[in-house]
């Protein structure tokens, strides 16, 4: 079974009186979108603004970017399993996507139980190994992220008064996938300009196998097991073994949350999948989760995700991690347990801030590390000021408008971090 | 010195040389999910793993385990 992955390229974004795709032009009838989320049920504070590519802009207070998808047939929903969406397998059909057309959700104070947005009055603060920075820059310096070169409608929506976290998620996100739903609605009786038809099960035995393993972190820590919030797998975000995906179900979302764009746009899972039958076979997606408590269990989980690639075949594992500290551990295992399985790895990764050349580029390494692929890192910035600031609250624009401080530390310039290997941020090497 | 740790890799990538494995992050030295007696004997054992390792020579990294099964020192990174 395959999906074919039919595809409306977005080349230009306007506001105008119907939501509608044309020749690569949307339009969005805001006042139309506005009301259609402002009618969820605890939401306050609703907006929506637009905004594209190399554009004085920046958007603030991100909590997720999404691509807006939509089944035409086959099992299951897009983002299968979020905000009680079904969890039927997904990864098979027809599915249409608005093609550089994203739907960002600016919502304050609300990313998880610990990391919240921060204040514009915090940004200016911000200094070494403080809180992370969520917001877009549309041109400029840190414009060097995927969201950059997409248009963006910006959602801002706040969750009422007097909720739980959990609550404020649910709220703000449902909030978020009834647009995200809307948008793409206006392509499904249409016919798609490009077609892609991925199919993984079919394969050549003469070829090599390649596992992506996908490592990303739970909040369990903080949240707790049954927590919503946070990166997720079919809805779920509890530390687990690893899971095993199809790599079709990464197109339909089965990974979201966080920046679900960079899951359904992984140019790791796309390469792989543009390869599979001619250089490769592209066995499937090992998600593994990290944040565990020591490394007994780091280990375990680690031996798992190599279990699982050797019994798939796999001659090779392009292996990513997703925050640095102890996660990396994890990573580094994973790496570990699979060249002594015999299975050759590539790490994508981050390096650490330096510390003025005091720190190793990487927390842990060991022998098996041979092949390493660097995205950058380190200090960045400042920020020039920019004209235009979208998801501001309460009188707060003129300061995120202004030029936004240098970033450096323990977690680096959050905002424009590279785990997938978009590689344009070169600029920000050591 | 020795150093007790819940991820050894870490300390064992900076070159420390004797090395004790510890239960989680969250409680290096014990495990809050044992009676008051099983944690204090736990604790006790990591520490006197932690003096047995400073009574050791060593000549490289080497990871000391507390377990009562695992006696054996190993000076592998995991």
């Amino acid at each position: 079974m395959s999906l074919k992955l039919g595809t409306f390229p977005v080349r230009s974004l306007k506001a105008g009186s119907t939501t509608s795709w044309s020749d690569g032009v949307f339009t969005v009838d805001i006042a139309e979108l506005t009301a259609l989320a402002a009618e969820t049920p605890n939401v306050e504070n609703v907006s929506i603004d637009i905004t594209s590519p190399g554009e004085s802009s920046r958007i603030v207070h991100v909590n997720d970017v999404l691509e807006p998808r939509v089944k035409i047939d086959g099992p299951g929903q897009v983002y299968p399993g979020i905000c009680g969406r079904p969890v039927i397998s997904v990864g098979e059909g027809v599915t249409y996507r608005l093609g550089g057309l994203a739907v960002v959700q600016s919502t304050m104070g609300e990313r998880g139980a610990r990391v919240e947005t921060t204040t514009a009055e915090e940004a200016l603060k911000l200094k070494q190994n403080e809180r992370p920075q969520d917001y877009i820059d549309m041109s400029g310096p840190s414009a060097v992220t995927p969201m950059a070169s997409l248009n963006n409608i910006c959602l801002s929506v706040d969750a009422v008064d007097g909720m739980g976290p959990e609550d404020r998620y649910l709220a703000t996100h449902t909030a978020t996938l009834r647009v995200v739903d809307a948008l793409a609605d206006v392509v499904r009786e249409m016919n798609p300009p490009e077609v892609e038809d991925l199919d993984t099960e079919k394969r050549d035995s003469k070829l090599p196998g390649i596992v992506f393993i996908c490592n990303l972190m739970s909040m369990e820590f903080w949240t707790g097991p049954d927590s919503k919030m946070g990166t997720a797998v079919y809805g779920v975000t509890r530390l687990s073994a690893p899971w095993l995906l199809k790599p079709e179900e990464m197109f339909d979302g089965a990974v979201s949350q966080r920046v679900s764009w960079h899951f359904t746009n992984n140019p790791l899972v796309r390469e792989l999948m543009s390869r599979h039958g001619k250089d490769l076979n592209f066995l499937g997606c090992i998600i593994q989760r990290t944040n565990w408590g020591g490394q007994t269990e780091m280990q375990l989980s680690a031996g798992r995700s190599a279990q699982m690639a050797k019994m798939l075949g796999a001659d090779g594992a392009i292996i990513t991690t997703n925050i640095r500290g102890r996660r990396f551990v994890d990573t580094v295992l994973g790496i570990q347990a699979c060249e002594q399985a015999g299975i050759r790895t590539t790490l994508i990764t981050e390096e650490e801030d330096d510390e003025d050349g005091a720190a190793p580029p990487l927390l842990v390494y060991t022998p098996e590390m041979e092949a390493i692929v660097s995205t950058g890192a380190g200090a960045a910035g400042p920020f020039p000021p920019v004209e235009r600031v979208l998801g501001a609250r309460n009188g707060e624009a003129d300061t995120w408008a202004g030029q936004l401080p240098d970033i450096a530390g323990r977690y680096g310039a959050f905002h424009m971090q590279d785990y997938y290997g978009y590689g344009r941020q070169s600029r920000v090497d050591h | 010195m020795a150093v007790i740790s819940a991820i050894p890799i870490v300390p064992y990538t900076v070159g420390a040389n004797r090395i004790v494995r510890g239960m989680r992050i969250e409680h290096v030295c014990g495990d809050p999910t044992l009676s008051e007696e099983g944690d204090h004997a736990l604790n006790m054992r990591i520490v006197q793993t932690a003096l047995r390792a400073l009574k050791t020579e060593v000549d490289a990294p080497t990871i000391f385990e507390p377990s009562e099964t695992q006696a054996a020192e190993v000076a592998h990174v995991s």
